[in-house]
């Protein structure tokens, strides 16, 4: 049987998956060496929800996450250095050694952050969906938090404005079967997050969050449905991490005849195998895939390394934008990259004509009511 | 090439793990992810991993070893690799120094405590404040004849005490070391609160030692008391003699050459403000000069400018114990009463000599002239009750009693000791002619140390006057009138003035009253010694 | 120049800023069909239509994380809270989002934003409803905190901060929306960080701001038949501090009072005072005497509410003394 997804396809995912699984081996590794420091949330075991979700989307598509958040800038392009930088708290990182591991930002690549307050990148991500809609883009905006995350009143919030409004976003709640240490189950009614849309009128399914294919058809489906107006969805990605829920988390919680259970599924050979199954790739071709992110890994935490430490003065700047002050680019700054840069229409050249509460209903529902307004 | 596998930090605060147990052997296939041993941190067991991908060549820190963060524990390379001694790599520089202690690792069993130093003031046994006297509520801390460290015998004296009645001192009752003073020198401690702690011999905490939650006397907070009765602390030495003034004014001072000493200061206090200085500025340099000690009767120049502040003084315990007391058995002011008869004949001299000079002087202004300097010469007298300070005044300021219409007024006539009995008599005259006028400033009828209170010209022998508060005492004068007296076993007429002074009984004792009263008397019969 | 309200001259500032700017909305409770719970936003649905005036559920962390992240991507939301009271739950995305943006970013990303509602007592609304918050805003980086006294600073001030690229904390007078005063029409925009000398005088400063203002002006009015001549000085915007101005009305006349109706304990006063001793000691005649609200929760009973608050009596008093006048 053909396979329905070229060998590019294939191949970009396995390939973005290994980097980020390298990556954040390599993080961890620093970490124990003392170049990382603070809160460090490593990814592994996690990289089909980013991976399958990233190829499913438009690359000007915005973007967010919480904490755990190294993953999907790295599948969405940014430059491994640089991330790396960033978490040994460099100047050449993307924020310049300010934000560290919790606070990766590339804006270039529609990736608008890593939030470390539990839910509270939830309404940012549906505030972008709403400028999308203010000013009729057919933009998405997708939005990682994890399952804890689905207890905190932003979510309900948020939901509820999301549905009410019909806002183009896609709320992927990465369900890894722990909020820090405690088990989902222990601490929530309705371990199943996706069953909360129905509170909203909304859309809300779960997905096999281990599999980057899975992950891809589901968002592929969830951004056309968004594209098209018909309001927000709510995935659930099931899926796990190999590792704690931080470097400083030995994970006693569970036992490790679970871990091992898990790893058997892991997502990065089950892509390889499906590829090797449809005859669309070769071992070899997967060998030098391999090498090459490592390398490019080596590299990265080898830039990060010689990189200086961001200057003192350093501290002064970005807590409040000065008069006339413009956006720093990342990689213009590091590397003298020419990079395209967002930008919004301005509000001269903007015309909002569409109604949130068509304005026909309501003087409807006034007559009704024998209002006269 | 071989690659070392190093301790890692796995918490922000290991400094060194300790190697539970290998979970691969030397000769075992190792893959980029594989837990290969696990190391117990301060906080936890975690695995270590690894990052390459090869054969376990070489174990270096034994199962049950600590090794430093960063230091290499195995080397991972290719199968039959040797290791070489080149490439371990330096500890990196998050490692801590050798000579740095590790962060007590679970690993290590906590040294004791040094002895030298109990952890808190709690150990060891309390030495109270001993109630000294029946009444006695609450004691000073007079100065420690023992200081921290110092052996002590039971039945040594350590520190010594004022009481509401005398300064006593408090012995141990234990022998050790004195280990802490909770109390220091001027503090105060209620009866039966800690004042010190001593260490058992040998330093260490005696077993009998209470914990410091079980303090005896539960009703006695240690500390001094915070509310209003509570004394003020003792102004520290260097206080003493203190100018005070705000910050502009001794910037004005400085830049002027002007001496802040010598200028009055009519803020709270005395601070020196702005105006005191422009005022000073407006009387010419003379206004400069220093001020004279309190006590020296000498001249000053009578600019307002330049007239000194008073001292506040703490209260003593005994001081406050009389104070509480007398207030007890007469609520508001205490006053008592002490009445002295005083011969005015050479007083009256004295209006005979300014009728010549062509100028009115009365009786009273004599006395306030009088009053005025008795207390010059009393500073004990001059004093003035303020919340929980006692207020010495450093001028002489004299209130006379003024009735009018519908009451009375105490116009202060001031620096009276200092001022001429014809100054006195004008000022006073065109003081009580405003006030019945109702045109006094408050500053004219405000502050003074003491009143004098005359109702002579309404035929009065004698009487008692009521203190005006804040001040500390009244002098209640009555007519002078001729009256038979035995002299040298003869009977005799002499012009005879009953004075009879209202002492504030918180802040002035009979005695001090008596002598201020016989120093008053004394200066109107030889009125030739006001000149002194 | 007309005379308007204090909610006129709001509701001009808005209307005006968002024919301006198409980028510029309105969100918060009843600010559409009801016409805005202080009528602030009286009109604007009409004029506007629902996408741009947008009534927006109970649910105020919802809401204002919804405007910070459109701020984050081009548009300018000015978000109403129905009371300050009610946006301390909203707080976490103030504080811990739109104030940390630009900086978690390091510079990619900018949060142009204006927070804006009533603050302080309302009047009998007892201690849920009658708090002045600024000193919790006043205390983050990465915000703008104005808080407009007359009519005319709030329109001006507001129009600055529709216009400002970075997150801006907007403290209205409830007990001001009804206050009259001169406002000049059309572009009237008064810079945020700029106090302004609302009475000159030479014995004494008085440094307040929002409804105490008008409480220092009355007290300074019964100062002058006493012969003390005061100057006020409204601070307006309250971070950043204009330390400047601070520092030149304290040199004038070596005296200050500080008058905030929010409680002492870390107030924006105790800042100011902190301001005028460090940099301004060799100037000072006097203490700096700070006139608050009481230490206690704000009562429903109409006597004690009024003691809980700062008034002119009690303003005056402590000019008096700083004046060594007290008693006088």
């Amino acid at each position: 049987m053909a396979s329905p997804y070229s060998k590019e396809l294939l191949l970009t995912m396995y390939r973005k998956m290994y980097l980020i699984r390298r990556f954040e081996e390599r993080a961890g590794q620093q970490y124990g060496l003392g170049k990382i420091a603070g809160f460090c949330h490593l990814y592994i075991g996690q990289e089909a929800t980013a991976v399958g979700a990233i190829e499913a989307i438009r690359p000007d598509d915005y973007m967010l996450s919480a904490y755990r958040d190294h993953g999907q800038p790295l599948a969405r392009g940014a430059d491994a250095g640089m991330v790396m930088a960033e978490l040994f708290g460099r100047g050449t990182g993307y924020s310049k050694g300010k934000g560290g591991s919790m606070h990766i930002f590339d804006i270039e690549h529609h990736f608008y952050g890593g939030y470390g307050i539990v839910g509270g990148q939830i309404p940012l991500a549906a505030g972008m969906a709403f400028a999308s809609r203010y000013r009729n883009e057919d933009r998405v905006t997708v939005c990682y938090f994890g399952d804890a995350a689905a207890n905190q009143g932003a979510f309900h919030e948020t939901l509820n404005m999301a549905s009410k409004w019909k806002l183009p976003v896609i709320y992927i709640c990465e369900n890894n079967r722990y909020g820090m240490g405690t088990a989902v189950g222990r601490t929530s009614a309705v371990p199943e997050m996706y069953k909360r849309a129905v509170a909203y009128d909304m859309r809300g399914e779960p997905v096999d969050g281990m599999d980057c294919l899975k992950m891809y058809e589901t968002v592929k489906d969830a951004a056309e449905y968004c594209r098209a107006g018909k309001g927000p969805v709510l995935l659930e990605a099931n899926t796990y991490r190999f590792r704690g829920h931080s470097m400083a988390d030995p994970a006693t919680y569970r036992s490790k005849q679970e871990v091992e259970e898990e790893r058997k599924n892991d997502p990065i050979p089950k892509i390889k195998d499906f590829a090797l199954k449809k005859k669309l790739a070769k071992e070899e071709e997967f060998d030098v895939i391999d090498e090459e992110v490592k390398a490019q890994v080596d590299a990265a935490v080898k830039f990060a390394d010689e990189s200086p430490e961001p200057s003192v003065e350093e501290l002064w700047r970005d807590t409040i934008v000065e008069p006339g002050e413009e956006d720093v680019r990342p990689r213009e700054r590091v590397l003298g990259t020419k990079v395209k840069w967002p930008s919004y229409p301005s509000g001269k050249e903007l015309k909002v004509t569409w109604d949130l509460e068509p304005r026909a209903q309501a003087e409807k529902e006034d007559k009704k009511a024998g209002l006269a307004r | 090439m071989a690659k070392p596998i190093q301790m890692p930090a796995l918490s922000p605060t290991m400094k060194e793990g300790k190697l539970v147990k290998w979970l691969k052997k030397v000769g075992d296939k190792v893959s980029s992810g594989d837990a290969i041993a696990e190391v117990e941190t301060d906080k936890s067991n975690l695995e270590v991993e690894a990052y390459d991908d090869g054969v376990l060549l070489q174990i270096i820190v034994a199962e049950g070893d600590l090794a430093v963060v960063g230091a290499p524990i195995a080397y991972v390379g290719a199968k039959g690799e040797k290791v070489e001694a080149g490439n371990t790599p330096a500890a990196p520089a998050a490692a801590p120094a050798k000579t740095e202690a590790p962060a007590q690792p679970v690993a290590v069993p906590a040294a004791p405590a040094p002895a030298a130093a109990p952890a808190s003031g709690g150990d060891g046994i309390p030495v109270l404040m001993p109630a000294l006297s029946p009444t006695m509520k609450e004691g000073k801390v007079v100065k420690w004849l023992k200081k921290v460290g110092d052996k002590i015998s039971s039945g040594e004296a350590i520190a010594e005490i004022e009481t509401d009645k005398s300064n006593l001192e408090v012995e141990a009752y234990d022998d050790g070391t004195l280990a802490k003073i909770l109390v220091d020198a001027d503090q105060l401690a209620q009866v039966g609160a800690p004042i010190a702690y001593i260490t058992g011999k040998g330093g260490k905490a005696a077993a009998s030692a209470p914990a410091p939650a079980a303090a005896p006397a539960p009703a006695a907070p240690a500390a001094a008391p915070q509310k209003s009765e509570a004394p003020a602390a003792p102004r520290p030495a260097s206080a003493e003699g203190r100018v005070r003034a705000s910050p502009l004014a001794r910037k004005m001072a400085s830049s002027q050459g002007l001496d802040l000493s010598a200028v009055h200061g009519s803020g709270p206090l005395g601070r020196v403000v702005k105006r005191d200085i422009e005022a000073a500025l407006a009387q010419g340099p003379s206004a400069a000069k220093k001020a004279p000690e309190a006590s020296a009767a000498s001249a000053r120049p009578a600019a307002p400018g330049s007239r000194p502040a008073p001292k506040t003084l703490p209260i003593s315990t005994m001081r406050k114990v009389i104070a509480q007391r007398m207030s007890e058995v007469k609520p508001g002011v205490p006053h008592f009463y002490l009445t002295v008869d005083v011969e005015m004949d050479a007083a009256m001299k004295i209006r005979e000599e300014a009728k010549s000079l062509e100028s009115k002087v009365s009786v009273n202004d004599i006395i306030v002239k009088a009053v005025a300097v008795a207390l010059r010469r009393s500073p004990k007298m001059n004093v003035s009750l303020q919340g929980n300070n006692i207020l010495q005044f450093a001028t002489a300021d004299v209130g006379i009693a003024v009735a009018i219409e519908d009451g009375l007024i105490t116009p202060i006539i001031k620096d009276a000791d200092q001022k001429g009995l014809q100054a006195i008599s004008t000022e006073a005259r065109e003081l009580a002619e405003r006030a019945r006028k109702k045109a006094l400033k408050p500053e004219e009828y405000t502050g003074g140390s003491i009143t004098v209170s005359n109702l002579g010209m309404y035929g009065i022998d004698q009487f008692v006057a009521v203190i005006n508060p804040p001040q500390a005492a009244i002098i209640a004068v009555g007519a002078v009138a001729d009256k038979a007296v035995v002299r040298d076993g003869q009977l005799a007429v002499r012009k005879i003035l009953t004075v009879t002074l209202s002492g504030d009984h918180r802040v002035i004792d009979g005695a001090t009253g008596a002598e201020y009263l016989r120093e008053l008397k004394n200066l109107l019969e030889h009125p030739m010694r006001l000149l002194f | 120049m007309a005379e308007l309200m204090y909610r006129e001259a709001l509701n001009q500032a808005l209307a005006e800023e968002m024919e301006r700017d198409a980028n510029v909305f309105l969100i918060g409770e009843e600010v559409g069909r009801y016409n805005g719970a202080f009528k602030v936003s009286q009109g604007l649905l009409d004029k506007f239509g629902s996408a741009r005036i947008i009534d927006a559920p109970i649910s105020e962390l919802g809401f204002t994380g919804m405007a910070a992240g459109a701020a984050m991507v081009g548009l300018r939301p000015v978000v109403e809270m129905m009371t300050w009271n009610f946006a301390i739950l909203a707080m976490d995305q103030i504080v811990n989002n739109a104030a940390k943006l630009r900086h978690m970013s390091g510079g990619q990303l900018r949060c142009p934003i204006v927070f804006r509602g009533p603050g302080g007592a309302g009047g009998r609304l007892s201690s849920q409803h009658s708090q002045a918050l600024e000193a919790n805003y006043a205390h983050f980086p990465g915000l703008k905190v104005i808080a407009p006294a007359t009519p005319a600073d709030a329109k001006g001030l507001l129009k600055a901060a529709i216009r400002d690229e970075n997150p801006v904390v907007m403290i209205e007078g409830e007990r001001l929306y009804a206050v009259k005063g001169e406002v000049p029409e059309g572009e009237h925009v008064v810079p945020i960080g700029k106090a302004d000398v609302k009475r000159e005088g030479k014995d004494v400063s008085i440094i307040t701001w929002s409804r105490m203002y008008y409480f220092c002006e009355e007290a300074a009015q019964q100062l002058e038949k006493e012969g003390i001549s005061v100057e006020i000085l409204d601070l307006r915007t309250l971070r950043p501090l204009d330390e400047e101005a601070i520092l030149a009305t304290v040199r004038k006349t070596n005296r200050a009072v500080v008058v905030e109706e929010g409680w002492a304990l870390a107030g924006v006063g105790a800042s100011v005072v902190d301001i005028i001793q460090s940099k301004a000691f060799d100037e000072l005649d006097a203490p700096v005497l700070r006139v608050t609200g009481l230490d206690v929760n704000m009562s429903y009973a109409a006597n004690l509410e009024n003691a809980t608050q700062p008034d002119a009596a009690k303003i005056a008093a402590a000019v008096k003394k700083v004046l060594y006048r007290e008693g006088a």
